[in-house]
């Protein structure tokens, strides 16, 4: 058992290192961005008809601490990144984390539910439609799981708004209803939100439950092939037994491997989602940042935090198959 | 005394070329304490022979109806999965050819090992466990009461199919069913297997069934010997008759197929071509195409019947009908 705290540990040390990486790898590129954050902050002056002169730039890039070297800079910027501290926005010139936390919370909720919901869909339905001998009922599964694959997010979603509008009269975008926009968070509000947010994690969550019942399928009928299958029913398993501790378990850390990637994909395709359900989540946020206003301190701790989560996730699918398949543990800490 | 009987054992598979047949009039016996030898070359149906007797061949597997496999008076080809439990793992156990691929990969071996003892016996844990513990020891494992907790892949090859004899014996069976068992190891570790097998049959007076392609090793091994050949028993005897003095062109051909020590100077002459796919299966005699001895139409068209060479000794090849 010892192995198992020695592998969480190495384990985190190198999602650490991969933060570090990437955060660098980000921050470098918020540098690349034309022009700096103190221009952008004077920029709004001249707009009020206002002369700038160079004074001024170095002044507020003196007030910003632009002026200190790049890895001083740097560091800075990660040490408070690490604390959720991410600086002012250079155009909206709000704090960062005050816009941003909340409704990052709303995009990585509304994908870690949807990816939830898939799995626990998936890896039942999944195995019934490896082992299931009723014709009917596997043709139905692969129906349902061509349908999610096939039809684009953004399609699905345009659908479901047309047939709301035209049979509900009610659009169902947004995340909450008029009156509770802007209001504090309550229990009303909440359950208001939950009335909302079913739309994006149904559309998001189809798909992704498609494409990971097709996983479990594929994977569940190859472990069943395989001899020691076999060779558990040669020692007189049988049933539900057999199926559940020998190709189930096994298929198990495959499709656990696969979950960092499957919420990464949720994630990339919830902009599109969010923006044609008029829902501003981190990610719509992050496109506007980029394209309209160049804002590159928004921009990276956008990135920054996308990145994080997902480095997370993969840390904590990492410990569940160290735990369920110990194979993985030998390859990290490369022990005989 | 017979233990198991196997009676016109005919199988075919249904696939998408049609039902193809695997398995022709298989007949044998096993008896107590006695090492009986298949032996013929890769697809030539041991295998599926070999899992026939405990149901464990694929879904499209189809038994014919007059199919018998007898053990004490009932043919357990009538029996479903339920009533085939106690013969698998406890009165019949199987050993396979890859040691690595038949422990379950992240299941400890203890736990694959327990799990088995408690299926067929009212048994506790502890119990079950100490009684592994005690059969690794055995089989020559060292250390078992550690290597126990350990998962397949920490064991050596040799290490492997050891732990796999110990579990198959651990229920003490009556039938030890071993397929190719040294295939995939060493030969100073085959040695060490062999005699591990043999040593056990002397001390349980059980049955094996042991099979292999390797004619040499069946004459260090089994007291009976039976050669097939697509499916069909083609000979069949005492090793002693049926190495020394083979009656079957298949049986010969694989004889002088095999190299011999003692004897640096002996021609190998290996046989043309190789075993035809279950789709084409020849009319008339199923080793036609790569006999020498090939004598003309009845080869061609008809099923050689088998018959007794001498007392115990049986071959089915046309040469010698009258
Ligand atoms: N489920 C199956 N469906 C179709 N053909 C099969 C199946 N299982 C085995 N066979 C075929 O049956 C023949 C005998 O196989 P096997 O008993 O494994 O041979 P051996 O063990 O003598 O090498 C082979 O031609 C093999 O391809
Ligand atoms: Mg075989």
């Amino acid at each position: 058992m010892k192995t198992i705290y020695q592998f969480i540990a190495v384990r985190f040390g190198l999602s650490i290192i991969t933060l570090l990486l990437i955060s660098f790898i980000v921050f470098s590129l918020m540098e690349l961005v034309p022009g700096n954050c103190a221009e952008r902050y004077l920029s709004f002056k001249q707009s009020s008809g206002q002369n700038i002169t160079y004074q001024d730039i170095a002044a507020e890039e003196k007030r910003l601490g632009l002026d200190r070297p790049f890895l001083i800079r740097y560091s800075t910027w990660v040490v408070n990144a690490f604390q959720g501290d991410f600086g002012q926005s250079c155009i909206m010139r709000v704090d960062i984390s005050t816009l941003l936390i909340p409704k990052f919370g709303i995009s990585l909720g509304i994908c870690l539910v949807a990816l939830i919901l898939a799995y626990s869909l998936a890896i039942p339905f999944g195995i019934i439609s490896a082992t299931t001998k009723n014709q009917t009922l596997d043709s139905s599964l692969k129906f349902f799981s061509y349908l999610g694959l096939a039809m684009p997010n953004f399609m699905v979603a345009l659908m479901v708004m047309l047939f709301s509008t035209i049979y509900f009269g009610d659009t169902l975008t947004g995340l909450f209803s008029p009156e509770f926009q802007g209001a504090p968070w309550s229990m009303a509000k909440f359950l208001n939100f939950l009335s909302h947010a079913w739309l994006p994690i149904f559309i998001l969550g189809w798909a992704a439950t498609a494409l990971a019942l097709q996983t479990v399928k594929a994977l569940v009928i190859d472990e069943n092939k395989k001899l020691y299958v076999t060779a558990a029913k040669a020692r007189g398993v049988t049933g539900r037994r057999l199926l559940l501790n020998y190709p189930t378990r096994h298929a198990l850390s495959p499709l656990i491997n696969s979950i960092g990637f499957d919420l990464n994909r949720i994630f990339n395709d919830l902009p599109i989602v969010a923006i044609i359900l008029a829902i501003t989540d981190a990610g719509s946020l992050l496109l506007q940042a980029l394209v309209r206003s160049n804002d590159q301190q928004l921009a990276g701790a956008i990135i920054f935090l996308m990145t994080a989560t997902i480095i997370f996730i993969n840390f904590v699918t990492d410990i569940v198959l160290s735990i369920i398949d110990p194979r993985t543990r030998r390859g990290m800490l490369n022990q005989r | 005394m017979s233990l198991v009987k196997v009676e016109n054992l005919n199988i075919q598979f249904d696939t998408d070329e049609g039902q193809l047949l695997a398995l022709e009039d298989v007949n044998f016996t096993v008896n107590n304490g006695e090492i009986l030898g298949i032996a013929g070359e890769s697809g030539s149906g041991k295998t599926i022979t070999a899992k026939s007797l405990m149901q464990l061949n694929d879904e499209n597997t189809l038994y014919h109806p007059n199919s018998k496999i007898l053990y004490q008076g009932e043919n357990l080809l009538n029996y479903d999965e339920l009533k085939m439990v106690p013969y698998r793992g406890k009165i019949f156990s199987m050993i396979f050819q890859e040691p690595m691929a038949s422990f379950a990969p992240a299941i400890r071996i203890g736990d694959q090992m327990v799990e088995q003892l408690q299926i067929h016996e009212n048994i506790s844990v502890q119990e079950a466990r100490e009684r592994s513990i005690q059969v690794l020891t055995s089989v020559g494992i060292p250390d078992s009461a550690t290597l126990i907790d350990q998962y397949s892949y920490e064991f050596s090859g040799g290490m492997r199919q050891r732990a796999m004899i110990a579990m198959a014996l651990s229920t003490n069976p009556q039938l030890l069913i071993a397929d190719e068992p040294t295939t995939a190891l060493d030969v100073t570790i085959q040695a060490q297997i062999i005699n591990l097998i043999k040593r056990e049959v002397r001390e349980r007076n059980m049955g094996v069934i042991f099979i292999t392609h390797d004619l040499a090793l069946l004459a260090q091994t089994a007291h009976r010997i039976l050669i097939m050949y697509m499916g069909k028993i083609v000979e069949s005897g005492t090793t002693y008759q049926v190495l020394t003095n083979p009656q079957h062109p298949y049986t010969q051909s694989l004889i002088e197929s095999s190299p011999d020590i003692n004897n640096f100077e002996k021609p190998l002459i290996p046989i043309p071509g190789e075993v035809p796919l279950l789709k084409d299966r020849p009319q008339g005699c199923v080793f036609q195409n790569r006999c020498k001895k090939i004598m003309g139409e009845a080869c061609r068209t008809q099923k050689p019947l088998t018959v007794a060479h001498e007392d115990g000794h049986t071959v089915a090849c046309h040469i010698y009908h009258e």
